[in-house]
């Protein structure tokens, strides 16, 4: 009886399986199977990176230079395909805006970015600039790149990375540097801004040189904007220094008129600068005779000392913008920018979260050689970009490289 | 206190002295004829050192000559621009005050347009340099004082022995009666601004070898000349040439023997001036 009622239901789902496939469409006459399509390669995005510097003022040649120096790293990027972030193709859009070296614009610039341009990294940024801006950016998870040279590395502030030589760095070269090939220069006096930066710069100075014997004879700060300086240095030549150091008085109009005014009160000891000169700027203000000797942490755009990738990069960003000049800041943003815009290509996310971390263990070849963020011993953490650094000497009317100073910083 | 540093004091306070000196005198001008504190009247200072430095350095012409010819530019630019902006608003405070910062952020952000923002050095008229009682003079600031004396005694012979002079101090003594005396207002405001402009192209004109030439010079030109009124009283060349004179040398003593703290005298005798004499050490009760 079963056995009859299982045939039953077996015979009926026959029949209906047949009546639905009989039904259905007449199956396609079969064809050659097709190679699979290629997927539609996703469009390319801007990627947008916020750049912040002063644009206008007395500084405005350190933010221009910047730009131009970021801009033409972008330009290499985006030229040779831009990056692949997680499949998705980019090219960095750079957004500029100026600071005008005051922070409250500087965090205002900051905000906007961060806010109405939706940025996750932001380029430029000199010192009292990122000193406006950093907790910002640190609230916010965005990874900034300043140049400042009072920034240091600093654990509880990790989305920033230094894309400068330290200026405890240079100041250690170039202090060994005097020690060494001019013994007999034994007093230093300071002359430095009258601002945060300018009493890092003279503490720096002071922790470089004390200990290799060198006397402190002067430290004063003044008002920076092409001032006269006189009194402040008839101040300090009272004091009978070897030594002058100019370190932070930034490389442009102020370092050339404190050394046109040392040299017409009668100073003819050794001048040094941690920062490299605007050549053009002082050879206008102070003259080739007045520069004779100087010590400088820049270089000469024509000095046969460097490298031929160096030169290369020198060429084109002077076919690119032939008016403006090619100083030290113009190459380390170049190198920073370009290994910062590469290290973006087969990454598998843009947060800045994860990427920092990254970030920091990145290393590249650029044009001063090998780049990487150092600092893990003595700021506790890895965010200070380590270079090799030129020491140049003025002669003849123009700086030239004196030694290399190999900077590591543990 | 060493001699030579006393007498490097003196020099170096009598040439800041003599800038502040000619930049307040072309402002007390303007603002004694017109009653327009000009906040563009650095700016002027800034564009008559461009006019040197182009003239003297790029075209080689006599540094003297180039600065007279800085003068007479910005005199006839001057007058353009009474002519076009400030006639306009004529007895209008706040209106004259918004158009002077206007005119100042217009030239300084032209001039960074059309001569570039670095800065540019003007040849030394004179690279000699005289050693005197121990202090350097340099042959720039030599001039610098010494012209800023010429110009400062030819404004005063100006104003006080000619007829057109006669003009303009009944203009800023009551303006409603110069004119019925039949005195131009209008020409007379041309003229005030014409010579205020005039005297700042010279100072800037004179500073121009010492320090640099960039767009952004004006700006604290304005401010130690506004110190040099309030101290000396507005309307009054000796009240500049004494207060420029007294802020030179207090700066330069200050900076020179206590340090870079000592800006602070500045602000503190000028507010015990302010309190104690309003109208400054040789302004009338009618100008406080």
């Amino acid at each position: 009886m079963k056995k009859g009622i299982l045939l039953t239901v077996l015979a009926i789902v026959l029949v209906v399986s047949i009546a639905v496939i009989g039904c259905a469409a007449p199956a396609p006459a079969p064809k050659p199977t097709p190679a699979p399509a290629p997927a539609p390669k996703p469009e390319t995005k801007d990627l947008p990176i916020g750049f912040l510097c002063p644009l206008t003022g007395p500084l405005a040649f350190a933010g221009e230079t910047m730009l131009n120096a970021s801009t033409l790293a972008a330009d290499e990027v985006n030229g040779a395909g831009g990056v692949t972030v997680a499949g998705q193709p980019y090219k960095f859009k750079i957004i500029s805006y100026d600071t005008k070296y005051k922070t409250e614009d500087a965090r205002a610039a900051a905000e906007r970015l961060i806010f109405e341009d939706k940025v996750k990294y932001i380029i430029g940024a000199l010192s009292l600039d990122t000193q406006g801006f950093q907790s910002v950016t640190e609230e916010n998870k965005v990874i900034i790149l300043p140049a400042g040279g009072s920034i240091l590395p600093d654990a509880k502030k990790p989305y920033t990375f230094r894309i400068t030589a330290l200026v405890d760095a240079k100041y250690n070269g170039l202090y060994g540097y005097l020690k060494k090939n001019m013994p007999d220069l034994k007093n230093v006096a300071f002359f430095n801004p009258d601002n945060p930066v300018g009493q890092d710069y003279t503490r720096m100075s002071k922790q470089a040189a004390g200990p290799l014997g060198f006397t402190i004879v002067a430290e004063e700060f003044v008002a920076l904007g092409g001032g006269d300086f006189t009194a402040t240095l008839t101040k300090i030549l009272a004091k009978k220094p070897d030594i002058l150091d100019i370190g932070a008085t930034g490389g442009g109009s102020d370092s050339a008129l404190v050394i046109k005014q040392a040299r017409e009160l009668g100073f003819k000891g050794q001048i040094v600068a941690a920062v490299g000169l605007q050549s053009k700027t002082v050879l206008e203000v102070v003259g080739p005779q007045g520069m004779e000797g100087v010590i400088e942490t820049g270089y000469s755009a024509d000095d046969p000392g460097l490298s031929p990738e160096f030169k290369a990069v020198i060429k084109k960003y002077t076919e690119k913008y032939p008016k403006q000049p090619f100083i030290d800041l113009t190459s380390e943003t170049y190198d920073a920018m370009l290994g910062f815009f590469k290290f973006f290509n087969g990454q598998t996310t843009l947060d800045p979260v994860v990427l920092k971390d990254k970030l920091a263990e990145y290393s590249w070849t650029g044009i001063y050689g090998k780049c990487y963020f150092g600092g893990e011993k003595s700021f506790g953490i890895k965010r200070a970009k380590v270079q090799p650094i030129y020491l140049s000497k003025w002669q003849g009317g123009k700086p030239q490289i004196v030694t290399t100073i190999d900077a590591p910083v543990p | 206190m060493p001699l030579d540093i006393l007498m490097q004091v003196l020099v170096n306070g009598l040439q800041r002295g003599g800038v502040y000196i000619l930049v307040a005198l072309g402002m007390t001008l303007v603002l004694s004829i017109m009653n327009i504190v000009n906040f563009a009247h650095g700016q002027f200072y800034m564009l008559g050192a461009f006019v040197v430095y182009y003239l003297a350095t790029l075209f080689k012409i006599n540094f003297f000559v180039a600065l007279v010819l800085s003068m007479m530019a910005l005199a006839l630019f001057g007058i353009l621009v009474e002519r076009f902006t400030f006639r306009q608003v004529r007895g209008q405070l706040l209106q004259g005050l918004m158009v002077s910062i206007g005119l100042g952020g217009l030239f300084e952000t032209g001039a960074q347009m059309l001569f570039g923002a670095d800065e540019k050095g003007v040849t030394s008229p004179l690279p000699d340099k005289i050693n005197f009682l121990g202090a350097v003079i340099t042959g720039e600031k030599l001039i610098a004082i010494g012209s800023c004396a010429l110009l400062t005694i030819l404004l005063y012979i100006f104003v006080f022995q000619t007829k057109l002079g006669r003009a303009v101090r009944a203009v800023a003594e009551d303006r409603e009666a110069a004119a019925m005396q039949g005195i131009s207002i209008d020409r007379m405001n041309a003229l005030a601004f014409a010579i205020g402009c005039a005297l700042a192209a010279a100072a800037g004109g004179l500073v121009a070898p010492i320090l640099f030439v960039s767009p952004y010079i004006g700006a604290d030109s304005m401010v130690k000349a506004l110190a040099v009124i309030i101290m000396g009283g507005m309307g009054s060349i000796t009240g500049c040439v004494v207060g420029g004179v007294l802020l030179g040398l207090i700066e330069s003593a200050g900076l020179t023997y206590v340090g870079y703290g000592s800006n602070i005298i500045v602000f503190i005798i000028i507010v015990l001036v302010l309190i104690i004499r309003p109208t400054g050490f040789f302004g009338r009760p009618d100008t406080a």
